[in-house]
């Protein structure tokens, strides 16, 4: 299985640490040219907003690992607030996977069923997981 | 003479009017009749003493509203009748000195020549069952928010614990060939900062847990006492913002209550009035207590922020919910404060204006 390095990254996530973690991973195993880390959902809306308005899908991430639990707008909201957005999300290569430690069946049900996500994953990540969660 | 005792005793056993009046006092039960043609009330037996109305009170049609608690059910209740139709409900009345009473009342229109010439009925208090009702329809309601809270606890404790678990996992597996002495020293930090946040969750849940199962052992606490313990603790914060904290507890000097929470109480309020400040203006709290009739209230104002509660007032006082951006919200300490005052048989509810500030209610008992 040949590694295939994609342009850019998003991780959306308040755990510091579990960021710096998910930078070595990433760096280390040379999954991403480039990490765009947000710590909470309006963050992140606030960059995507602008790349989707203004026309500009080439800003958007490939990838994105997205939290649920998090403050300010948590990865619910954010969901809910790209939601005008899905077509144009469909159209581009972005693979949005919700990373999360709830073990609530109804939250992962949620998630694997939401329109814009493309799949649930538990934490903690593993490499093969992170490693399948970046094959385009 | 046995002759004229046992006949004594036959009717003094089949006296309707004692019996009548028995069931009355028994039953709580009063009559009443009302002459439409001149607009006088009679009371008859339990009447009076249930409504605590004096015996040299007059009631006539005019002033008889007043014991009426709902004023569109007293007006159905004669519009109905009037056209001849019998009523029997539950209604509230009016005690003559104002106090409230639940009753079941009923009125049956009397007729002369198909004219409704007069009403009659009697009214039985039912005011224990249904505050009883009442009672218990609150306890539940208060019992199935605790249950939410709870269930909801126990989500965010297993999610916190998965995540420092997840972490210490990732952080194994990220430095599985580390060698170098500044990967071993990153490697060191990450599992110290695993272990402090997993110390912090376990303190959480050892605090929650406690609440409930400790002895909650009241004493009559001097509240400024309490106060200005807790204040002291924050004086060097106070100075450093530059805020000024004014209380006034004359209406209430002293409460009922488990010292420790109370302390609780203060030291959260305080320290997220701190925590959450407004940095354009410097930070004023007021904290006052305030006894209403039988409300004894304790009630904490600041300038600060505010709260957004359109959005989050339905998760406010949920475990590990934080709304700001600070480092230091942990969303822990709202949720302690309000499991505590309700252990106590309290609640406490908050009023907020973005920008403008916010102001916590603790209702004691």
């Amino acid at each position: 299985m040949s590694i295939k390095t994609i342009h850019r990254a998003c991780i959306i996530d308040d755990d510091k640490l579990y960021v710096s973690l998910i930078k070595m991973l990433i760096n280390k195993n040379e999954l991403a040219q480039e990490l765009l880390v947000f710590e909470n959902g309006k963050q992140a809306f606030d960059y995507f907003e602008e790349a989707l308005a203004g026309n500009n899908a080439t800003a958007l991430p490939q990838v994105v690992l997205l939290d649920l639990n998090m403050p300010i707008m948590d990865g619910w909201e954010f969901l809910d607030a790209l939601e005008p957005y899905a077509n144009e999300l469909k159209q581009s290569s972005l693979k949005l996977n919700v990373v999360s430690s709830t073990i609530n069946p109804e939250e992962m049900n949620k998630a694997r069923n939401h329109a814009i996500v493309n799949d649930f994953i538990t934490k903690p990540i593993s490499k093969e997981a992170m490693i399948s969660a970046f094959r385009l | 003479m046995q002759n004229n005792n046992e006949i004594s005793l036959q009717n003094a056993l089949e006296d309707k009017s004692y019996f009548l009046n028995e069931i009355a006092t028994m039953t709580q039960t009063g009559g009443y009749g009302c002459n439409l043609i001149t607009g006088a009330i009679i009371l008859n037996f339990g009447s009076r003493d249930l409504l605590g109305i004096p015996h040299d009170y007059e009631i006539n049609i005019d002033n008889v509203s007043r014991f009426f608690a709902n004023k569109k059910v007293f007006k159905k209740l004669i519009g109905d009748s009037l056209k001849g139709n019998s009523t029997i409900l539950d209604l509230e009345m009016n005690k003559f000195d104002g106090e409230r009473l639940w009753v079941r009342f009923n009125c049956h229109p009397f007729l002369q020549e198909d004219r409704v010439v007069g009403l009659r009925g009697v009214f039985t208090s039912v005011d224990r069952y249904i505050k009883n009702t009442q009672e218990v329809e609150n306890a539940a309601l208060v019992i199935k928010a605790q249950n939410e809270r709870l269930v909801h606890f126990a989500h965010i404790l297993s999610h916190n614990l998965r995540s420092h678990a997840s972490n210490l996992q990732l952080t194994l597996q990220t430095f599985d060939d580390v060698k170098e002495p500044s990967d071993v020293e990153v490697f060191n930090s990450y599992l110290n900062d695993i272990s402090f946040s997993l110390n912090q969750t376990l303190h959480h849940l050892n605090e929650v847990v406690t609440i409930n199962t400790e002895l909650k052992i009241k004493e009559n606490i001097d509240i400024e006492a309490i106060f200005n313990r807790v204040l002291l603790d924050f004086e060097e914060d106070i100075k450093a913002v530059n805020a000024t904290v004014t209380y006034d507890f004359a209406e209430l000097l002293s409460i009922e209550y488990v010292p420790s929470f109370l302390e609780s109480v203060f030291r959260n309020l305080i320290s997220n009035a701190i925590k959450y400040r407004d940095l354009e203006r410097p930070l004023k709290i007021v904290v006052k207590t305030k006894s209403k009739n039988k409300r004894k209230l304790l009630i904490i104002r600041d300038n600060g922020i505010g709260i957004d509660l359109k959005r989050h007032a339905g998760k406010l006082f949920h475990m590990y919910r934080t709304f700001h951006t600070n480092d230091d919200a942990r969303g822990v300490g709202l949720f302690l404060v309000k499991s505590k005052v309700e252990a106590l048989g309290g609640d406490i509810s908050v009023k907020s204006e973005l920008g403008k500030g916010s102001t916590f209610s603790i209702r004691f008992e």
